[in-house]
């Protein structure tokens, strides 16, 4: 797959939609393609959170670690970014991710992540409607558990 | 130091002194009968006055002495002499004045050598004395000393000082002598004339000292000025990086320029004053001959003086200037250097270190069961308020002491202080019987070592860095088999009070570190710098070095085993697709394009792989597999991509410097290039002048990486193919440029890590690198090649201060350093701050375990836990607020 083919596969994700494609262009380019087979892992809980990563295809769990309990919380598709909580906040990963079946993705770094959010208003603010739309989700979920 | 520069020079090199002013005196004889000489030639030889009376013959240069009456009188004769004629005698009487300008000559020879020798010798000398005076400084004190104003002082403001020593007493002896004699020389033949010179010289050596007075202020004003200027640029090259930060750059330039200008408004006020003083000297000087001229002129018609005379006081008088004027000059550096002797000595007069204990007994008694006792210890800063108050806390010996406070607490105070880091303070330290102030400083580093969050770093290896805690046995001297080299170092080294020990042999204190060989000691410094957490950062050293195959042959024939047998392993965990081997036949997809044309390391450092086939004789190759076009045209394809992708960010930008393939110093070379290639319809036929250009971007290019698309199956073989010429023309040149992988050898230009994989992590296979280097540790440890790496990473050299290293790496190296000489008692403040609680915690339970029955005083992190230390203080304010055993040891 080339530099081309991914910035298409970037432009399809909801949340990149209205970005440059040179933007998007930079965003792959700079960032690494790596290939996943099922199962493996993409970071552990209690990691240092040293980057973010965007799924291109295939699918990742969200998995909870205690003790030698795996509680498998969310499945996440293609087309999300995962990770990038812990980037921003600072803190180590707090959940398990692993792809769910063969799986690629973007690793963004830390550095290269926090550069094109300070230098590309358009990646901010896809990044925030990501997060916005998750904080939604959860209140929503939130509230359902609240009713039920 | 002696505070007065002649006693000291008269202190060290009197016996040289006086030898010289024997050779002197006895030099004198001659020079002046080379003097009188010349009236004889004149006045016998050819104006014939010994031939007066109409003689053919005279009898003449006999050799006799008369004795003296007390010896019987009479007289004893060694050459009865010749009979000759006026022009025999010319000859006779001119050979002998040749023979007495040899003579001359000779011993101003002798002289000179002499006394630059002594000079030399004082020069090294003083220097040592310097030096050692350095080593004398407080702990306090040493720190405000300027590095460079230091190193200034050492090296060049005492040079002036060493060449004048060489002169110092001789150059007046000689030269008054010198001068007297021409003098006396000149009032034996005339009254008159010799007071006049006499009258002269007086005038000279009274007026001129006296100008000369504002030039010796200038002096030292000039001195200075320039060694604060050595200072302040001293002071630059360390904040360089701040300048460039903020963008100082003019302020600091006019910093320098205003110093400059002060330095020159010295110098030429100095040229001034030299020029006017010179001139009165050249007037006196040539005033004088002229009233010779015209007084002993009428003299000579009068007849009270005859000619001959006359020309031997002219010759005579040209002789006192020099001397004289040679002497005002020597009047002149004394006081030059006088001047700098005493602003040298006043820079290097530490404060007087306390009188130390005598020695003990060695070996030193143990410390069990003794006190530890720090009492009423206060430490005020320089303006006189309190860093710590009456600190008092005793504990008995071994123990594990843990410091707790935060930064300003007190805690780094008491730390330094029962470290030996701070010598000014009220109360007292006590080990046992050993106050900590004024216990021999032996003594004190046996016992006592320090490790700090600013570690002095030398530039050398961390092996040498580690390991340099030990250096402190004295080597043997080589014996008088040595040869005449080093009987004759070892003279000149007790003639200066330099040390006679060479620092080229080995100081080692094997027994401290409790092994008896350089690979034994290897295997402790290996086991220290992990104890403080720095294995893997050696480890990885190790990996990322070059090893010298010539030096290491057996090593390196050991790895290439290594790199089949991690072959093998990949096979068999079916693990191959990690990675791509290098094979000389086929294309190395996760490498570079430069990586697959070179298939080896460039060897001349600096020389890209760019420069290398741009040379004619390879492009000439490149454009014979016509490849230099496709090349070209990769190169503006990445040009037009980058420049599309960065387009709108400075080209000074974080993201763009790391990412692009393109220096910001290149860019608008290539911004032209691209918009020329789009005006030409995306053709290279106009770009022929840029492909160099093009192609150094073309030869970063890797595939998987990059992901641009850019290589099909045909450029990928023809560049195989290129390689193959390329070798095979390289191979017929006897080219070395480049050294070429090969399965079976060892590549010395490449790192161990390339040499042991031989061949590239695939791009894009998620957790490769971390399952590689897991594999590659394991293999390494299965074959027993670890502990061979780690060796390796020890030759890693740290840089100036240890700035090729992080500062949590510089801290680890000097606790290791610590670590391995093993004190009785540890001290460590801030040297793991750096690290993450967790981190430090390890490290310190590790440290714990090593010092086990031995003390161990330790500053914890804010959030660590002191339990299972057998003591904890507490710092508050710059109180200690509170000394309890700390509870059970964690989990236990």
């Amino acid at each position: 797959m080339t530099l081309d083919n991914e910035v298409k596969s970037l432009q399809a994700l909801p949340m990149f939609r209205g970005v440059d494609a040179a933007k998007l262009k930079l965003l792959a380019f700079a960032s690494e393609r790596l290939s996943y087979g099922s199962g493996d892992r993409f970071f552990r809980q209690g990691d240092i959170s040293d980057s973010a990563y965007v799924v291109l295809s295939g699918g990742v769990n969200v998995l909870l670690e205690t003790g030698a309990d795996r509680i498998k919380v969310a499945q996440i598709p293609r087309g999300a970014i995962v990770g990038e909580m812990g980037v921003l906040s600072g803190s180590p990963r707090s959940a398990t991710i692993e792809a769910s079946e063969p799986t690629e993705a973007l690793r963004i770094r830390k550095d290269l992540f926090f550069d094109l959010l300070n230098e590309f208003p358009q990646i901010a603010v896809a990044v925030m409607r990501d997060l916005a739309i998750r904080l939604e989700k959860t209140n929503a979920q939130i509230s359902a558990l609240r009713k039920a | 130091m002696e505070p007065s520069l002649f006693k000291y020079i008269w202190r060290h090199s009197r016996r040289d002194q006086l030898l010289i002013l024997g050779v002197v005196l006895a030099s004198l004889p001659f020079y002046f009968l080379s003097l009188d000489l010349p009236k004889r030639i004149v006045n016998d030889a050819i104006q014939g006055k010994a031939f007066a009376g109409g003689k053919e013959f005279i009898r003449a240069f006999e050799i006799r002495f008369d004795l003296p009456s007390f010896l019987g009188g009479g007289k004893i004769t060694i050459f009865d002499g010749l009979d000759v004629d006026r022009l025999n005698f010319l000859w006779g009487l001119s050979a002998i004045f040749f023979v007495l300008v040899m003579i001359n000559g000779w011993f101003k020879k002798v002289i000179n050598i002499e006394k630059g020798v002594i000079g030399e010798r004082m020069l090294r000398r003083m220097r040592f004395d310097l030096f050692q005076q350095l080593l004398r400084f407080r702990p306090e004190e040493a720190r405000l000393i300027k590095p460079s104003e230091a190193a200034s002082i050492i090296k060049d403001e005492v040079e002036p000082i060493g060449g004048f020593i060489g002169d110092a007493f001789i150059q007046p002896a000689f030269l008054s002598t010198q001068a007297l004699t021409a003098l006396s020389f000149i009032l034996v033949q005339n009254l008159w004339l010799g007071m006049l010179s006499v009258l002269t010289v007086a005038a000279q050596a009274v007026i001129v000292p006296l100008l000369r007075k504002k030039q010796l202020q200038l002096g030292k004003e000039r001195q200075i000025a320039s060694r604060r200027l050595a200072g302040k640029v001293g002071e630059l090259v360390e904040g360089m990086p701040a300048v460039r930060t903020h963008g100082t750059q003019a302020y600091e330039s006019a910093e320098i320029g205003g110093r400059l200008g002060n330095l020159f408004r010295i110098r030429f006020e100095l040229y001034r004053r030299k020029f006017a003083v010179k001139y009165l000297n050249n007037l006196l000087a040539q005033l004088t001959p002229l009233m010779f001229y015209t007084i002993g002129g009428y003299l000579a018609l009068k007849g009270t003086l005859d000619v001959g005379q006359l020309v031997a006081v002219i010759a005579a008088y040209k002789d006192i200037p020099p001397p004289v004027k040679e002497l005002i000059d020597w009047d002149q550096q004394r006081n030059d250097v006088t001047i700098k002797y005493d602003q040298v000595v006043e820079q290097f007069s530490p404060a007087p270190l306390p009188n130390f204990d005598p020695p003990p007994a060695t070996p030193i008694a143990p410390l069990d069961g003794k006190t530890f006792a720090v009492d009423g210890l206060t430490v005020t800063d320089g303006r006189g308020s309190a860093l710590l108050e009456a600190a008092t806390a005793h504990w008995s010996l071994p123990a594990h002491v843990a410091l707790l406070g935060g930064p300003g607490s007190g805690r780094e105070i008491f730390a330094r202080a029962t470290g030996r880091q701070i010598t000014r303070y009220d109360g007292t330290v006590k080990i046992g019987d050993h106050n900590l102030l004024t216990m021999d400083p032996e003594t004190g580093t046996r016992l006592v070592a320090f490790a700090g969050s600013e570690p002095a770093l030398f530039p050398a290896s961390i092996r040498e860095n580690v390991a340099y805690g030990l250096r402190y046995r004295t080597p043997d001297l080589p014996g008088a088999e040595a040869g005449a080299d080093e009987i004759r170092r070892q003279f000149e080294a007790r003639r200066t009070g330099n040390p006679l020990a060479r620092a080229e042999d080995d100081w080692f204190a094997y027994d401290r570190a409790g092994v008896d060989s350089l690979q034994a000691l290897d295997e402790r410094i290996i086991a220290a710098l992990r104890t403080v957490g720095l294995g893997d950062d050696i480890y990885r050293f190790g990996l990322s070095a070059r090893l010298d195959p010539v030096r290491d042959k057996t090593l390196a024939a050991e790895l290439v085993k290594a790199r089949m047998f991690i072959h093998e392993r990949l096979e068999a965990e079916n693990k191959t697709r990690l990675i791509e081997p290098f094979d000389p036949n086929t294309y190395n997809s996760n490498g570079s394009i430069g990586e697959n044309l070179l298939f080896g390391v460039t060897v001349s450092q600096g020389l890209t792989d760019g420069a290398l086939l741009a040379r004619p004789e390879n492009r000439a190759i490149l454009r014979h597999h016509t490849l230099r076009r496709p090349l070209a045209q990769v190169g503006v394809q990445i040009a037009e991509t980058m420049l599309e992708i960065f387009v709108g960010l400075p080209p000074g930008h974080a993201l763009f410097e790391r990412y692009s393939f393109i220096n910001a110093s290149d860019l608008p070379a290539y911004e032209e290039i691209v918009t020329r290639w789009r005006n030409d319809g995306k053709s290279l036929d106009n770009l022929e002048n840029a492909f160099d250009l093009l192609v150094n971007l073309a030869l970063g290019y890797v595939e998987p990486r990059h992901r641009l698309g850019l290589l099909t199956d045909d450029l990928k073989a023809r560049i195989v193919a290129t390689r193959k010429s390329l070798h095979e023309a390289w191979r017929q040149a006897g080219a070395s440029d480049v050294e070429i992988f090969h399965p079976e050898f060892y590549c010395s230009a490449a790192p161990v890590r390339d040499n042991l994989l031989f061949g590239r992590v695939g791009f894009g296979i998620a957790g490769a690198n971390d399952t590689i280097a897991e594999l590659l540790q394991s293999s390494l440890t299965d074959l027993h090649l670890e502990d061979d790496i780690y060796r390796i990473g020890l030759d890693y050299q740290v840089g100036p201060g240890g700035k090729l290293l992080f500062a949590t790496q510089r801290a680890g190296i000097d606790l290791a350093r610590c670590l391995l000489r093993r004190p009785e008692i540890l001290v460590i403040e801030g040297s793991l701050a750096g690290l993450r609680t967790a981190d430090s915690m390890a490290v310190i339970q590790r440290l714990r375990a090593d010092f086990a029955g031995r003390t161990l005083i330790v500053d914890l992190p804010e959030d660590g836990s002191p339990d299972g230390f057998d003591l904890a203080i507490t710092f508050e304010n710059g109180r200690l607020t509170g000394a309890a055993p700390a509870g059970p040891p964690a989990g236990g």
